[in-house]
């Protein structure tokens, strides 16, 4: 099918391709293959790549073929090129020579864990977080420690770190018998495992994901000794945008000491106040939490998905049902809606169950299901109706429906509302459609564009979303696998693990502020001269400090950043321990914000401070080391990028001189087209990024595998120009190409 | 029609249920030689009914209304008259009833008051159970898998010195575990969730069948790997089941009982199969079986009653309704310890001589003497089995003896030799001794 398309195309020029597929048989084919797939002991590689018909013509015209140079040149050297262009080496050639599938998948472990909570969720209600910061306080006096206490005021407190001795604000205050309680939620803006401790003389209990915080608290210390400060701690599994409700209880009863600190330390990050940025006055529903480990998923690709199976995998599925069933079990009456002596109990278990099934699958149960996975369930309970609930609840969570979302089908086999529903959620938020998508796949209403495209806009508005879009940042951004960017502390005497937790969470809001902006606009993310800093990062970086304890986007002292090339996390991340390394920096932006086209180094060279003379610059170690003819094949392009941030050191401070000699940043720079031009500093590369198709196509194709899960060509070979057209035409609406990508790829449109 | 019996089969589980122990022999060590002994703390709160507790001078346990539920052990019984919480300091008298108990010394200055005396915090030290267990786990011979669980029922959902007895050490209470499906499945993971996840696997492989066939071939091979994994679980459980079990197997639980005040007697019930049969597998050889707490309000309705035990126990002596339920109360108590050793005598002990309770000391403590007096004298304590039966019967061992000096017999019963514990004031006499 698709080789009689690559014909058709030939016929249309049929003289060129026959003149230039003919000197290729003839000069080429002996060492690159009858398709460029390479020749053993020959050239073994491939010819597949990314140069212009032109490169390749004074490529070939210079070099080719090796033991004759001068047996295919200029006219010839052009023909063959553009033969070798269209038939295997371009990107597109590729794509219409090796047609992708698209794969088949599971679930991955982040997409099935935030399932399970959601399915949960959606019997309880989904919590919605307002804008209200911080924590609600109410404070009281106490005449008697278990007993009788008198209000004295309620606010909202932004931060919990309180010393009632001293400016803790509250009027009337006893200072010797007093308590408080704080109400709200935490929102976590990572998925793992997060610490909590509290710091206090007095008595403290804090409950976490507890709404009635009738069980036992999360982290007790309710029991104080002796009036000594101690510091007790906690650690709780959470997901990423998915609120867990806080109740804190304090008293002081005849105590000289009386205060307390509440502190946290995300995945990532370190021990700090809890941020009143995550903290919200509004209340949450208790989440199932899944806290049963899961093998990673798959990256090889360079995005997530669920490809393979294994033992340990299935085990993790089994367990994590398990562990689902059992935290269901401790309120099944409340999510069954119905009490423990109550005569229809075993119907109304029945219903939930069938109820978990339909949100599971998303999709209405087939006759088929409904016996296996309900009535043959409940036929034989035998009286026992909680075991055969927690039956039918562990079979639909380890059921081949809700873990492959790709079986969510017809009847027939075909695409239908449902199908549409289950896509929006799992692209945009890697979880089941909520109540909305539901309902819309029951009534028919997604079924024309309109309506689609409608619904996407509604769910992308959605706080998972902003989770989901973060995760592609780092991802994009290669930030997930830069876990350890200590660097040398006599260089760098105070860039501490708080710094670079600070400077995380510095671009997290940058980008974070860039997409959900009114004009989420791609070309922001390289333009904005302006950093976020709190205060810590401020003194630290020399900058003015803000007001508040909050970060707050303020210019940078050398008034010289273009946006993510030039954080600092990100010009940390690609250095060394005591020096900045232009490699790393150069490859990196290259090949994910550029979107050069990089082969991997022919022979590895590893880079040692040791063997150049220590006068020389970080420019000049460099230059030396890659000076061969071989490696300047991609370090043309790769050097200009990273030279032209060497005014940035290894933690991303503006600097002038290096050695005392002054940093050069100007050089010349290799296009695709095979053009040079000249690249004095990060706002060429900014100009790069923003009108560079090549650019936008990069971070179209990580956008789209993020959201997808599946190679773009699965979807036919013009979707990316489709894509580019419309992000392009859209003034670089990141919103807007999302929307475009979901509707893109709703299975109902193939 | 199925029948239930070809449904259950059909499911993939025979008869009652499947025991799905994959590994579960390695959960418990083999039976070890050498003479094995146990020891278990059995707690009930709020004080005793004097006049109806304390036996005759002959020691005759059928003549005592509290303590008849015992006679059956009447050999292998001592009660001990005559000791004394003298422990001293900050915290009310049940606080430092419950929380020096054990200890035997002081509880740390702190912010929980009481209904009179001086706030106080935790106690400032290990409890006796927790150095003997510390001492156990040493010694390769003695060492088990937990050394100690400790367990409750009815224990209210919270931490301060009335609802903590055992320590790990100076300001670490020990929260007794009063769930019995958390404590099955610290003592068998999840093993009960698995054994109700196997009967699903037959109708899983099935679907997964009937899926995988209506897939593309391409697609097909991630399913068929998966159907593979399911296949392979589904023999191993067989194997499983027929294989592995333990020289006592898992205690089955009645999946369905609330924990609530009116299950306590199911829930005690459950609580001590498991403890017992922990036990048994030498999974331990401590445990203490906390019921409520000091000043524990329990709603005894299984008893006809329907006040609060704490408030009933402050009623005077003179109030014979009050007193006559305080009876039926402790009678209840009296009667889950008979429950206890009962079940300790029926299990033999496996590679030795004799049955569990042979080698088995439990100790029935309280807070409190006397619930309206508080009283911290006369503390009412019955060991039975092990070092009960060495001297059984009724035993006055004299006045205000501080409870140092039992902890230290205790200790020394289980081969620990110590010569002070707690506060060192109280063990000038050294290890008590009755005969």
């Amino acid at each position: 099918m698709h080789h009689w398309i690559f014909l058709g195309l030939l016929t249309v020029l049929p003289a060129l391709g026959n003149r230039g597929a003919k000197i290729y048989t003839q000069h080429c084919a002996s060492c690159h293959g009858d398709q460029g797939e390479g020749v053993a002991d020959e050239y073994d590689e491939a010819l597949v790549g990314k140069k212009s018909v032109e490169s390749l013509a004074k490529y070939i015209h210079r070099t080719m073929p090796e033991d004759d140079e001068d047996a295919v040149i200029d006219e010839d050297a052009r023909l063959v090129s553009e033969y070798i262009h269209s038939a295997f080496y371009s990107p597109e050639a590729q794509a219409k020579l090796k047609p992708v599938r698209r794969d088949f998948l599971r679930r991955t472990q982040h997409q099935h864990r935030r399932a399970i909570t959601d399915i949960v969720q959606s019997f309880r209600g989904r919590a919605w977080m307002g804008e209200e910061h911080g924590l609600r306080g109410h404070y009281f006096n106490k005449e008697k420690m278990n007993n009788r206490k008198k209000a004295l005021i309620k606010r909202v407190d932004p931060v919990i770190d309180i010393d009632f001795r001293q400016n803790h604000g509250v009027e009337g205050l006893n200072p010797d018998a007093h308590s408080a309680f704080w109400t709200g939620s935490i929102l976590p803006p990572e998925t793992g495992t997060y610490g909590f401790r509290m710091t206090s003389p007095n008595g403290v209990r804090f409950y976490l994901n507890e709404p009635d915080h009738g069980k036992s608290p999360f982290i007790d210390a309710w029991v104080s000794s002796g009036n000594q400060k101690r510091t007790v701690e906690g650690t709780s599994f959470l997901i990423a945008g998915h609120p867990v409700s806080v109740f804190i209880e304090f008293v002081c009863y005849k105590g000289k000491q009386s205060s307390l600190l509440i502190e946290w330390k995300p995945p990532h990050g370190t021990w700090e106040t809890i941020p009143s940025r995550v903290l919200h006055t509004d209340g949450s529903p208790e989440a199932v939490l899944i806290s049963t480990p899961f093998p990673p998923d798959d990256a090889s690709l360079g995005y997530e998905r669920g490809s393979s199976i294994s033992e340990a995998w299935k085990e993790a599925v089994v367990n994590a049902a398990i562990e689902a069933t059992e935290i269901i079990f401790d309120d099944i009456d409340e999510l069954a809606r119905t009490k423990p002596e109550q005569s229809d109990r075993p119907e109304k278990l029945k219903k939930f169950c069938a109820d978990f099934s339909y949100r599971a699958f998303s999709r209405p149960l087939t006759a088929e299901q409904k016996k296996t996975y309900i009535e043959d369930v409940f036929a034989y309970a035998d009286g026992d109706f909680d075991t055969a609930a927690k039956r039918s609840l562990m079979l639909t969570l380890t059921s081949p429906y809700f873990l492959y979302p790709s079986l969510n089908r017809d009847q027939n086999g075909q695409p239908d509302n449902y199908t549409t529903a289950a896509h929006i959620a799992l692209t945009l938020w890697d979880s089941i459609p909520d109540k909305r998508l539901l309902e819309a796949a029951s009534k028919g209403e997604l079924s024309n564009d309109k309506q689609i495209t409608d619904s996407i806009w509604s769910s992308v508005a959605d706080a998972r979303s902003k989770f989901k879009l973060k995760g592609f940042f780092h991802h994009w951004l290669n930030l997930s696998e830069k876990e350890d960017l200590d660097k040398d502390p006599n260089l760098f005497p105070g860039f501490d693990e708080h710094i670079i937790s600070d400077l995380r969470t510095s671009l997290d809001l940058f980008v974070n502020d860039v997409v959900w902006s009114e004009e989420s606009d791609y070309r922001r993310l390289f333009s904005e001269d302006r950093v976020y800093l709190n205060r810590r990062l401020a003194d630290f970086y020399g900058a003015q400090a803000p007001e508040g304890n909050e970060f707050e986007p303020l210019p940078t002292p050398d008034k010289k950043r273009a946006g993510i090339f030039t954080h600092p996390f990100v010009l940390t991340a690609f250095s060394y321990h005591k020096q900045t390394s232009p490699i790393h920096r150069g490859v990196y932006l290259s090949r994910n914000v550029l979107g050069r086209f990089l082969k991997p180094p022919p022979n590895a060279i590893e880079f040692k401070d040791a063997d150049f003379k220590p006068d020389l610059t970080m420019r000049e170690k460099v230059t030396h080391l890659t000076k061969d003819e071989n490696c300047m094949a991609c370090h043309s392009i790769i050097n200009p990028v990273g030279f032209s941030l060497e005014n940035y050191d290894a933690i991303g401070r503006f600097r002038t001189h290096e050695k005392d000699k002054p940093i050069n940043t100007v050089s010349e720079y290799l296009t695709p087209e095979d053009t040079t031009v000249k690249i004095t500093g990060p706002s060429d590369l900014a100009k790069l990024a923003v009108e560079s198709p090549g650019a936008h196509r990069a971070f179209l194709k990580h956008l789209f595998h993020h959201l997808i899960q599946q190679p773009i060509n699965a979807y036919g070979y013009g979707q990316m120009d489709q894509l580019h057209g419309i992000f392009t035409n859209s003034n670089f609406h990141i919103r807007k190409i999302i929307v475009a990508m979901v509707e893109e790829t709703v299975p109902i449109k193939e | 029609m199925t029948s239930r019996r070809q449904f259950l089969q059909k499911l993939g589980i025979t008869g009652a249920a499947l025991p799905f122990l994959s590994s579960l022999p390695s959960f418990a060590g083999g039976p070890t030689a050498g003479n094995k002994k146990r020891l278990i703390f059995m707690f009930s709160p709020n004080g005793t009914v004097p006049t109806k507790f304390w036996p005759d001078k002959e020691g005759n346990l059928a003549n005592s209304p509290i303590l008849a539920p015992l006679a059956p052990f009447q050999g292998q019984t001592a009660v001990l008259k005559g000791i004394s919480n003298r422990v001293g300091g900050d915290g009310d008298r049940h606080m430092r009833g419950m929380s020096c108990l054990l200890t035997g010394a002081r509880l740390h200055p702190g912010n929980i008051q009481g209904g009179s005396d001086s706030p106080a915090g935790w106690a400032s030290a290990i409890s006796i159970d927790q150095e003997i267990k510390n001492f156990l786990q040493k010694n390769e011979a003695t060492h088990t898998r937990f050394g100690s669980l400790e367990i409750g029922v009815a224990v209210p959902e919270r931490a301060d010195p009335w609802t903590r007895m055992c320590y790990a050490g100076s300001n670490q209470p020990l929260a007794p575990l009063d769930d019995p499906y958390q404590m099955l499945n610290k003592l068998y993971g999840r093993s009960k969730g698995r054994q109700t996840y196997a009967s699903v696997l037959d109708s899983l492989g099935s679907d997964l069948k009937r899926v995988s066939k209506s897939l593309a071939a391409e697609d097909r091979a991630m399913l068929e790997q998966h159907m593979t994994l399911v296949r392979e679980m589904e023999r191993k459980m067989e194997v499983a089941a027929k294989a592995g079990e333990l020289v006592h197997p898992e205690p089955e639980l009645d999946p369905n009982i609330e924990l609530v005040n009116d299950n306590t007697p199911q829930i005690a019930r459950m609580q001590m199969d498991l403890l017992i049969n922990a036990m048994a597998n030498d999974m331990t050889r401590i445990g203490s079986l906390q019921f409520m707490r000091s000043v524990g309000q329990a709603r005894m309705r299984w008893l006809d009653i329907n006040e609060g035990h704490h408030s009933l126990s402050h009623e005077p002596d003179k109030n014979n309704d009050a007193q006559a339920k305080l009876e039926k109360i402790n009678v209840w108590f009296a009667e889950q310890l008979a429950y206890l050793a009962q079940k300790l005598h029926d299990t033999p002990e496996a590679g030795q001589d004799g049955n569990m309770l042979d080698h088995t000391t439990i100790v029935w403590v309280n807070e409190l003497g006397k619930g309206n007096s508080h009283t911290l004298d006369d503390l009412p304590i019955v060991i039975v089995g092990g070092e009960g039966s060495k001297n059984p019967g009724f035993h006055n061992v004299g006045q205000k003896v501080p409870h140092n000096r039992l902890l230290l017999t205790l200790a020394q019963s289980m081969g620990h030799n110590i010569e002070t514990f707690g506060e060192k004031k109280w063990c000038q006499e050294g290890a008590l001794k009755w005969s």
